[in-house]
């Protein structure tokens, strides 16, 4: 039986070369690809706010997943553990745009305030709300309400415990309808 | 009214996804919603996920599951090659610096002994030439060609 790992173990996570072998059969990964692609791609686009790095970054979390040797329990396992892959990817794509004090304008956190044009304000006024939330917020956001995930699932995913995610998703939903309805900066 | 939880979640998350919020919602469950915090929030973000991720998924071209594993096959060889070719980068230093240490060796001595203007491969070798130190340096240089060479031939 394989451990959970928290998400700190996750981002020390670095693709494995000892071995120059992938560490799923073709067929499976196909398989699993086909169920996870379009969800990852998705989260990944909302998380970085482009569709270049969000591409990007799907190769690199399928790629990691491949090339770690970890004993899945269960397909459920496998796809938390990419969800958990993505997520820290996606974290260091925003770490690294802190640090350079670059991030594009509809999902600059240090910006929430920016006037949304007309066309797409909805989605903008979305993306600053998400990118104003912290990363546990945000995931917890996502997973529950566009990923319709259960709370157990959140947890597996997350890496808390079950009780804790309902009141994550509490305060999480109480800041987001507020920075959504401009109550909140 | 703020608290962390309402027993009637469960209906306003069922309307979402029936899309029946918010103006299907039937009289009961909006009358509650209208006085219910928690309910109103939870419909409001829930139901603006839930639309956008819809959106996201239907803008969504993802490469094919082909493309992704060829890709990580080139990457991991590419990676394999890396890691491989390690040792022979390693032993290309280490015969460039035998080679430098021989040449000075050899500059050194023949400028110790005066000979620069009528040196010659014939009179390479004078007299009293620090014989040891020549041969203790050729014989460092074949001990690392030869393991150089060793590593070059191995697999990996």
């Amino acid at each position: 039986m394989m451990r959970d790992l928290t998400l700190s173990e996750l981002e020390q996570l670095q693709p494995q070369a000892a071995d120059d072998t992938l560490q799923m059969d073709e067929d499976a990964f196909r398989t699993l690809y086909e169920r996870t692609a379009r969800p990852l791609w998705a989260y990944l686009w909302r998380r970085t706010g482009s569709a270049q790095i969000a591409d990007d970054l799907l190769q690199e979390t399928y790629y990691r997943l491949l090339r770690k040797r970890v004993t899945h329990e269960s397909e459920a396992h496998r796809r938390n553990y990419l969800f958990r892959i993505a997520a820290n990817l996606a974290n260091d794509v925003y770490r690294s745009r802190r640090e350079h004090n670059h991030f594009p304008e509809e999902s600059d956190p240090e910006h929430p305030s920016v006037p949304a044009v007309a066309e797409g304000s909805r989605r903008q006024d979305l993306d600053r709300a998400l990118a104003t939330l912290s990363g546990r917020h945000r995931d917890a956001l996502w997973l529950a309400y566009a990923e319709g995930a259960s709370h157990a699932e959140i947890a597996e995913k997350l890496g808390l415990k079950v009780r804790s995610v309902k009141l994550i998703l509490f305060r999480a939903r109480r800041k987001m309808a507020k920075l959504l309805r401009g109550e909140e900066s | 009214m703020s608290r962390a939880e309402c027993p009637r979640e469960q209906e306003v998350l069922d309307a979402i996804a029936s899309s029946r919020w918010p103006s299907r919602l039937g009289e009961d469950l909006a009358r509650h919603v209208d006085g219910c915090a928690f309910c109103k929030d939870l419909g409001f973000v829930a139901e603006t996920l839930s639309s956008d991720f819809s959106s996201a998924i239907e803008q969504a071209r993802v490469p094919t599951a082909g493309l992704v594993w060829w890709r990580a096959e080139i990457r991991t060889r590419q990676e394999s090659l890396r890691v491989a070719s390690r040792p022979i980068t390693l032993a290309h230093y280490v015969g460039a610096g035998s080679a430098a240490v021989v040449a000075l060796t050899l500059l050194l001595t023949l400028i110790d002994f005066g000979n620069l203007a009528s040196f010659s491969l014939f009179n390479l070798i004078p007299d009293s030439l620090p014989i040891p130190m020549i041969f203790g340096t050729l014989g460092a240089f074949a001990i690392l060609a030869s393991i150089a060479l060793y590593v070059v031939l191995s697999d990996k």
